[in-house]
């Protein structure tokens, strides 16, 4: 998919912070400045989320869940004192994990497979399937297979990686996202690399015999 | 995990401060197999620099905007129901406070009056039917003994009293006491 930039709102709200954005929705109940917000971190957050579940449609739901929740929620839940897309990142986090884990205990329960060396969810579940056709198309061939290595990390190393790569989040703020210390957290990005690493050997040797 | 470990990944992140950051570059300098350690991790760390982005679909960020707008529209409404709210509580409040006001100055003006009355009724009463004891609460209202009397004397009490008495007007008890026989005041 082609990155879109978006959209033609005035420019005095691309000139203000998030802090401030959230507080003329909240107090002023201006769409706009929601529109901004969004229009800031829409690409990032979906990018998270699709990446981590590799289907358009369950992005979609995952996408549109976490958005309704930031706003049906942001009186009651969100203080603006913590960084607002840390926040959201918080709820998309949640329900992408949510929705992992609810599908590897249907995967489990269903004994679709019974390959017991396969403990990941993307292990056990065809990836070229979950992925959509046009989306596929769309990638180009070295970041698919870049995303292919990624899906066939463990989750809690998956996880480090896209909030690392795709939002720049700090150690610290993935650590308290994910609910580990942040040396778990830099263990997991350690573990991370060096798999990635061999994989791509793998592939290289792999390529090297076949020529 | 060790504290090598750890601060090879801020290293390649560049989430140390800058003195962490000269103590351990003089650490790689003495440790061949650190650096590279560092130089491979970097390296696989930098292809990671081209994730693909994705965009939501459009019509998706068209939900959520209408979404967002209705928030905006439901807290309008809500703030409309509030104030509506505040004020049936305002009328209500002072609707009962002049309720009461009535009833005390009522009761105010009925002082001066209600030993007569009382005096009055108990003398017809006791002439009429000796049985029957009425009595005055604290509010000065006259009740007839109900538990001393059969229907039929309550009935011709009632008769003979009416006349002279009618009910307190504009009491709680006039709404919520209905089955009580509350007489006192003078129509005369």
């Amino acid at each position: 998919m082609v990155l879109k930039k978006t959209k033609n709102l005035p420019a005095r709200y691309q000139d203000l912070k998030d802090q401030e954005l959230v507080h003329l929705y909240r107090k002023k109940e201006d769409q706009l400045a929601f529109q901004e917000l969004l229009n800031r971190h829409q690409t990032k957050i979906y990018s998270y989320i699709f990446s981590m579940v590799r289907n358009e449609e369950v992005a979609n739901d995952i996408f549109q869940d976490t958005f309704t929740k930031v706003i049906t929620k942001m009186d009651e839940t969100y203080d603006e004192q913590g960084k607002w897309i840390a926040w959201v990142m918080r709820i998309a986090h949640n329900a992408t994990i949510d929705h992992i884990r609810k599908q590897k205990r249907f995967v489990d329960v269903s004994g679709a497979t019974d390959d017991d060396s396969k403990d990941d969810f993307y292990d056990r579940l065809e990836d070229e399937s979950a992925i959509d056709q046009q989306t596929q198309l769309e990638m180009d061939e070295s970041a698919s297979e870049l995303m292919k290595y990624i899906a066939e990390l463990p989750e809690e190393q998956r996880t480090v990686i896209m909030l690392r790569h795709y939002y720049e989040m700090p150690f610290k703020e993935i650590a308290e996202l994910t609910n580990v210390s942040i040396n778990t957290a830099l263990g997991r990005m350690r573990y991370a690399l060096i798999n990635l690493r061999k994989m791509f050997e793998e592939n290289h040797t792999t390529q090297t015999k076949s020529v | 995990m060790n504290e090598n470990d750890t601060d090879l990944i801020r290293y390649i992140y560049d989430e140390m401060d800058p003195t962490e950051r000269m103590m351990f570059e003089r650490k790689l300098e003495r440790d061949e197999n650190l650096l590279i350690e560092v130089e491979t991790l970097k390296h696989t760390s930098g292809k990671l620099s081209d994730l693909p982005e994705v965009s939501p679909p459009d019509f998706l960020i068209r939900n959520i905007v209408q979404l967002s707008g209705s928030k905006g529209g439901s807290g309008f409404s809500f703030s409309y129901t509030l104030m509506a709210a505040m004020v049936l509580f305002t009328f209500s409040a002072s609707y009962l406070m002049l309720d009461t006001e009535n009833r005390f100055s009522f009761l105010g003006a009925f002082d001066n009056a209600s030993q007569e009355q009382v005096d009055g009724v108990a003398k017809s009463s006791t002439g009429a039917l000796p049985e029957m004891q009425p009595w005055v609460d604290y509010n000065e209202v006259l009740y007839l003994d109900q538990g001393s009397a059969t229907a039929s004397k309550q009935d011709s009490i009632f008769r003979q009293l009416q006349p002279s008495m009618g009910p307190v007007p504009g009491t709680m008890r006039d709404r919520f006491f209905n089955s009580d026989v509350v007489l006192t005041g003078s129509s005369n």
